[in-house]
């Protein structure tokens, strides 16, 4: 892997974190193209500091997406296809025998990455799932009473395929609380389409991708996202949204605490992309449905993709309903 | 089974123990019945229920009991009212002790409620409304605890306060909706007349006239300071003591040991008029209460004209014809706890026709001496008079001897009851106003001087423009005939022992009480249309004032009044909300402001724009676009959310700068749209 | 974005005055009117005053009645929290969500409204700014998807004079499964051979009996160690366990049943696939025009049984299916 490049110094304006984000975008669209918006939303969501979830049919370039990330910022990069005989072990390490000193010592699974791949992670037993979710929330490991850090930064993007639902365990709602951004990409344009023919026979899209920032800046990214100001009234109005979930007819279960939370913080990485220091109330809308979408429970629905559809839906239609503080 | 709420059923309990009470107060209940349901009231709330494990016995006591008040009342002994309540309360005390399940809970309810309407065909206290309000408030509280216990799953709290506080509140309401649709509600009838209430528990029909005067009786009537009659003068004397003498009938026939009449009844009419009238008769507009406990019309000295009765019984007021009896007594005719009747009488220095002599049969009556008279008494007049023969100086030299030779006491012991007057005159030398009276009476009549005696009552309390009359008033004094004056007035009791002998305190108590139930008796129980009328004359017309003389305004018709109060409290209502909703508007920020601004000018500007897009995202989606105002809004939306988002006030002059800008490019704008049709559309300049 | 424009003021004021209530009289309050109409009649007949005065409180008493009730009424707010499975003929658990911003509610019973649900929760005691769950054991009278137009909510508060309902608007469809009868039949052979993901009996690492016991590897998990025998063998030994072999059922739905036939059916093949399933077998269903594939666990049997749920009203009601699915 490449060495991260220093590109900038330490102190981030608001102006040089856009550019960040843009050198980020830009490299991602190499790989994934014809997707801008897609696309924004995934360095949203890595610079929010939260994990990501895509759901899309297979063959739309979710690995493909991942990877590039991973190169793009320099990151240690691991993928984990889940299937239906993972077992936690096998994701989070074991410890294991050493015959020529008779010890044991810890080998670290694939977790211990900066980027992790979930691949399919519906087709892993409930088991292993929530040992990658909880590895997750909590930054750490906890095997046999030690507690193993795992490394910073962590995200994990994790997939799902909708389609074929049978023989899989679905996420539970709990847990899918974890994922900060969903998003489907989508098949691609038909003119990029035809153009992928005709070009990526050549070489893998994943080779064009540089790395243009590393761990560190990554992180120091993360950190002025976080200090982006949030008025008083846009806080309110994430709140009234909440609220307006929770009252909706339609909804079983709205929008939690984290979900406000996240929204918020998804919010504050979205200003950078205008260069702003504050949130407005069209960051919150922006990020509203990637961020709540799958948070929120239909009333008597099967959890589904075609459900999550309607969910968007709803939440759209609620950031129209709801006043926004002028 | 869940365990009921005890205060649910103590609060019952009492609510029923109120109604109860609301029908005790009377007076007229049979005692047995009164203890029966005190002692069921005290095991209820002792939560012994008895009747659960005796059910059967219960209903047959209950049997008995009814087969018990229907014989009374076939017998006549017992009024129909009074026999249905008290059965009503028979079967709320059974109810009570019975297992408290949602059945027995509103059998009792309805019992109280039935016995609270009966409670209201009895009496007419002012304890009764204490009753009323206590038995609605406690059967209330009882009732929502119910409905509250019911929903309240197994095991879980009730929650008690947080049910009292907002009931307390409706109850609160409740009451003051009562009274308002008391006063409010037409009555058909224009003058009511509530019911009297019994004699009550207190000393019992006091001062009841009977045909005898016996001497020697109970002087204890003297310090019982129950009121027995109420009377409204015109023209009102305006004094704080009356202190006048109300007759109610006279004796001429002495026996030695008792006074009695000869004449027997004698004509039955609606008024009856014992005097020749003249026009300067003084009027009296007489109640008499349930503590009287008599028959016979009193009234002012000298009472002309008695009549117009009503008696006040539990079922209703009915006139009453009065009947004349010896005496000069006047007696209703129709038997009720207590009675209104009007009467006039003669001025007390009025002159009236009288014969100038009576019939020779009549004056040997007023002459006429026991058999046995001690003769040391025609002894003592004659020493007395010392030839005195003016019947009025005679009188007056024979009182000023009784007052200052005899003292006055209420104290019976040890006379001899053979001949009492003897007694009094020579033994004990002390008696009360019957002794001194009979005395005075009998000295004259040794003397060939007519007299008779007369006995009513002595003085009258000031209370609410009309005067009070005590049980312990009672009095007796002697009517001296005076040829060509006729009959006057002499009292031989010293004048400190005429009115009542009551104790202090206990007399100023009960003046109290009775000015509260005064208010009671004049403003609930007598209510009535002439009540309503004059309360609606004076809320649409209020008193005029004397000095303003023909003001406009009291020319308006009423009904327009109302409706300008109605609007200009709907005005000021409205102009409070706004003034509510001021400080909210003046604290918007003065970005929003700005944006107010901004959007005005596009919406002049007809800039296509949805329904509910915000500035930002109309910006967004123009820039998107490539639209050319895209290149005058982007720097103006971004200082706005900065104004408004980010912290980063406008500069003074900004916000015209902005908007002088974005109108240059709207007018640039309309330009091109406007120069379009001529070019026939060619693909359209890009601005960025 | 605009603020929602507030209704005009003459709509308010209609629905201020005409607020969607029902009103009934309890058998308690129907005592009550009567004696307060013999009251009314008492008062009018003999003029007694404080008849008038007992009169005017039993009726401030109805009014008072009617205000406390509607104040507890309104500011309501219900949801419905719904069922986590509801089974035809059977009680299940049915929830709703109750809260209001201000005031006190008590003594409410809530409902479905226009359903052929049968059966209340009630509340004793509802404070200002909590929300509190309701909890009621409902029965339903047939399979399939229920339309709920909304919940009645009913208070007897305050004196149980009256009971007064309101109904508050929400639409939803609860789908109710087949009841899970007893299966009279067998469920037939399994699936035979190896296929797909349901590991080979060949694997010796599973989490199911164990199979045997081996010396451990060098880089092998330390967690496979059996700590007694190896103790007492000296060496290290791994336990080997056998992959669960789960077995697959293919249920069919008989084609071309219709009413009862189809009913008991429906109960019939529920009941099988709780029991297959709980053994921790795969169980899949073939309907007439579409498979569910099998799959082993909860989540199957409610895919099961939602497909059973629908089996029949397909046709009667597509757009809520849409919505449901």
């Amino acid at each position: 892997m490449t060495q991260p490049a220093r590109v900038l110094g330490p102190v981030l304006t608001p102006a040089s974190a856009r550019a960040v984000m843009e050198r980020l975008a830009a490299q991602l669209g190499r790989a994934v193209q014809g997707k801008p918006t897609e696309v924004q939303r995934v360095v949203t969501c890595v610079v929010a500091g939260g994990h990501l979830l895509l759901e899309d049919m297979p063959g739309v370039g979710k690995t493909t997406l991942a990877e590039a990330l991973a190169r793009a910022c320099a990151l240690s990069f691991a993928r984990i296809q889940f299937t239906a005989d993972l077992l936690p072990a096998d994701i989070l390490g074991a410890q294991v025998f050493h015959s020529q000193t008779a010890t044991f010592s810890f080998r670290p699974g694939p977790l211990f990455r900066q980027l992790v791949l979930a691949d399919e992670l519906n087709r892993a037993p409930p088991r292993t799932q929530s040992a990658l979710l909880e590895g997750m929330a909590q930054g750490q490991v906890s095997l046999d009473g030690e507690t193993h850090p795992l490394p910073s930064p962590f995200t994990v993007v994790a997939t799902q395929n909708p389609v074929d639902f049978s023989g899989t365990y679905p996420l539970p709602d709990s847990q899918l609380d974890r994922f900060l951004v969903r998003l489907s990409l989508g098949h691609p344009a038909p003119d990029v389409e035809a153009r992928l023919l005709t070009t990526r026979g050549a070489a893998s899209p994943l080779a064009s991708v540089e790395a243009v920032t590393g761990p560190e800046e990554l992180a120091s990214l993360r950190d002025f996202a976080a200090e982006v100001k949030l008025d008083a009234s846009v806080a309110e109005y994430v709140v009234r949204l909440a609220r307006a979930t929770r009252e909706h007819g339609d909804l079983e279960r709205g929008a939690s605490t984290r979900a406000v939370l996240a929204l918020g913080s998804a919010a504050r990485a979205q200003a950078l992309w205008e260069g702003r220091d504050f949130v407005t109330p069209g960051d919150v809308r922006t990020m509203l449905v990637p961020c709540w979408a799958h948070r929120v429970l239909l009333r008597s629905a099967v959890q589904g993709v075609s459900a999550r559809d309607e969910a968007a839906h709803l939440v759209e239609e609620l950031s129209r309903k709801v006043a926004a503080p002028r | 089974m869940k365990r009921p709420l005890r205060l649910r059923l103590v609060l019952r309990d009492l609510g029923a123990g109120a109604a109860f009470g609301a029908m005790a107060v009377s007076g007229q209940l049979p005692l047995w019945v009164l203890g029966v349901f005190l002692l069921s009231l005290v095991l209820a709330l002792c939560d012994v229920r008895l009747v659960a494990r005796h059910a059967r016995l219960s209903a047959v006591l209950l049997l008995f009991a009814a087969v018990l008040l229907g014989l009374r009342l076939t017998s006549g002994a017992m009024n129909a009212v009074v026999a249905a309540c008290a059965f009503a309360g028979l079967i709320s005390a059974q109810r009570m002790l019975s297992t408290p399940d949602s059945a027995s809970d509103g059998q009792t309810h309805l019992t109280g409620l039935l016995m609270v309407a009966g409670g209201a065909a009895l009496s007419g206290d002012m304890t009764y409304a204490l009753c009323l309000i206590a038995f609605g408030v406690l059967a209330s509280l009882s009732l929502a605890l119910g409905v509250v216990e019911a929903a309240v799953p197994d095991g879980e709290p009730v929650p008690v306060r947080s049910v009292l506080r907002p009931l307390s509140g409706g109850l609160t309401f409740a009451v003051a909706g009562a009274m308002a649709f008391f006063i409010l509600f037409p009555r058909l009838n224009w003058a009511m007349v509530g019911p009297r209430s019994a004699p009550g528990f207190g000393a019992v029909s006091s001062a009841g006239f009977s045909d005898t005067v016996r001497l020697g009786g109970a002087g204890t009537i003297k310090s019982n300071p129950r009121v027995v009659l109420r009377a409204t003068l015109t023209p009102d004397p305006g004094r704080d003591e009356l202190d006048a003498y109300w007759v109610g009938r006279t004796y001429d026939t002495f026996d030695g040991q008792e006074w009695t009449n000869v004449v027997g009844a004698q004509r039955t009419e609606r008024q009856i008029t014992l005097r020749p009238a003249s026009d300067t008769l003084l009027h009296q507009r007489i109640e008499l209460l349930p503590a009287y406990g008599g028959r016979t019309l009193v009234a002012l000295e000298s009472p002309s004209r008695l009549g117009n009765a009503v008696a006040l019984t539990p079922t209703g007021s009915r006139a009453s014809t009065v009947q004349l009896h010896g005496g000069g007594e006047v007696r209703f005719t129709v038997t009720a706890p207590a009675y209104t009747y009007e009467a006039y009488s003669l001025p007390p220095d009025a002159k009236a026709e009288v014969p100038s002599s009576l019939r020779s049969e009549e004056r040997d009556q007023l002459l006429a001496l026991p058999e046995h008279l001690d003769p040391r008494v025609a002894r003592l007049a004659a020493s007395v008079l010392n030839g005195e023969k003016e019947p009025l100086a005679a009188a007056r030299k024979l009182v000023s001897h009784l007052q200052r030779d005899y003292a006055y006491t209420l104290d019976q012991g040890g006379g001899s009851q053979e001949d009492p007057l003897a007694d009094f005159l020579f033994v004990r030398k002390a008696g009360h106003c019957e002794h001194f009276a009979t005395a005075l009476t009998v000295l004259l009549r040794t003397q060939g001087i007519s007299a008779r005696l007369a006995t009513g009552f002595f003085g009258g309390a000031r209370m609410d423009g009309g005067y009070l009359v005590r049980a312990g008033d009672a009095h007796a004094w002697t009517h001296v005939f005076v040829p060509g004056r006729g009959f006057v007035t002499v009292d031989a009791t010293p004048p400190s022992h005429r009115a009542s002998q009551g104790s202090e305190l206990l007399e100023k108590l009960l003046a109290l009480y009775e000015a509260v139930e005064g208010r009671w008796r004049q403003s609930v129980v007598d209510y009535s249309f002439r009540d309503q009328f004059e309360l609606a004359n004076k809320l649409v017309r209020p008193p005029r004032r004397p000095a303003e003389g023909a003001a406009t305004s009291s020319h308006l018709p009423p009904l327009r009044a109302w409706v300008t109060a109605a609007v200009a409290a709907f005005v000021v209502w409205r102009l409070g909300r706004l003034v509510a909703r001021w400080p909210r508007r003046a604290l918007r920020l003065e970005a929003t402001r700005f944006l107010d601004r901004v959007e005005a000018q596009l919406a002049r500007a007809h800039v296509p724009r949805r329904e509910d897009e915000s500035l930002e995202d109309l910006t967004t989606r123009l820039a998107r676009e490539g639209h050319p105002l895209a290149l005058a809004l982007t720097p103006l939306t971004r200082r706005y959310l900065e104004a408004r988002f980010g912290g980063r006030a406008l500069r003074e002059g900004e916000a015209e700068y902005l908007l002088s800008t974005l109108r240059r490019a709207l007018d640039a704008e309309a330009a091109r749209h406007a120069a379009k049709p001529a070019e026939q559309a060619g693909p359209t300049a890009r601005a960025s | 974005m605009k603020a929602p424009a507030r209704p005009p003021f003459r709509a308010r004021l209609r629905a201020l005055l005409r607020p969607p209530r029902t009103l009934s009289v309890t058998k308690t309050g129907r005592t009550y009117l009567v004696v307060t109409f013999g009251v009314g009649l008492g008062a009018l007949n003999t003029g007694n005053n404080l008849l008038y005065l007992l009169l005017g409180l039993l009726l401030s008493m109805v009014v008072v009645s009617g205000v406390l009730s509607e104040r507890c009424l309104r500011d309501l707010t219900v949801r419905r929290v719904g069922a986590d499975a509801a089974f035809a003929r059977e009680p299940f658990a049915y929830r709703w969500a109750v809260s209001r911003k201000a005031g006190h509610g008590f003594a409410l019973t809530l409902a479905e409204d226009l359903s052929p649900l049968v059966g209340t929760g009630r509340l004793g005691h509802l404070p200002a700014g909590r929300e509190l769950v309701v909890r009621a054991d409902l029965a339903a009278p047939h399979r399939g998807p229920v339309k709920l137009s909304g919940v009645r909510v009913t208070t007897t508060w305050p004196l149980g004079l009256f009971a007064k309902t309101r109904v508050f608007s929400l639409e939803g469809t609860l789908l109710v499964y087949p009841r899970r009868g007893y299966a009279c039949r067998e469920p037939g052979p399994a699936e035979t051979g190896p296929r797909g993901e349901a590991g080979s009996p060949r694997h010796q690492d599973g989490t199911g009996d164990v199979a045997g016991l081996r010396e451990l590897a060098p880089g092998e998990d330390a967690r496979r160690i059996h700590w007694k025998k190896s103790a007492a063998a000296g060496r290290l030994l791994k336990v080997e366990r056998e992959r669960e072999e789960r077995r697959i059922w293919k249920l069919a739905l008989a084609p071309g049943l219709e009413g009862e036939a189809l009913e008991r059916q429906c109960e019939e093949v529920a009941a099988q696939a709780h029991q297959l399933l709980g053994a921790g077998n795969e169980v899949g269903l073939q309907f007439p025009d579409r498979m569910l594939r099998p799959a082993a666990g909860a989540g199957q049997e409610r895919r099961i049984l939602q497909a059973l749920a629908w089996v029949g009203f397909e046709d009667v009601d597509a757009a809520a299916k849409r919505e449901a699915a």
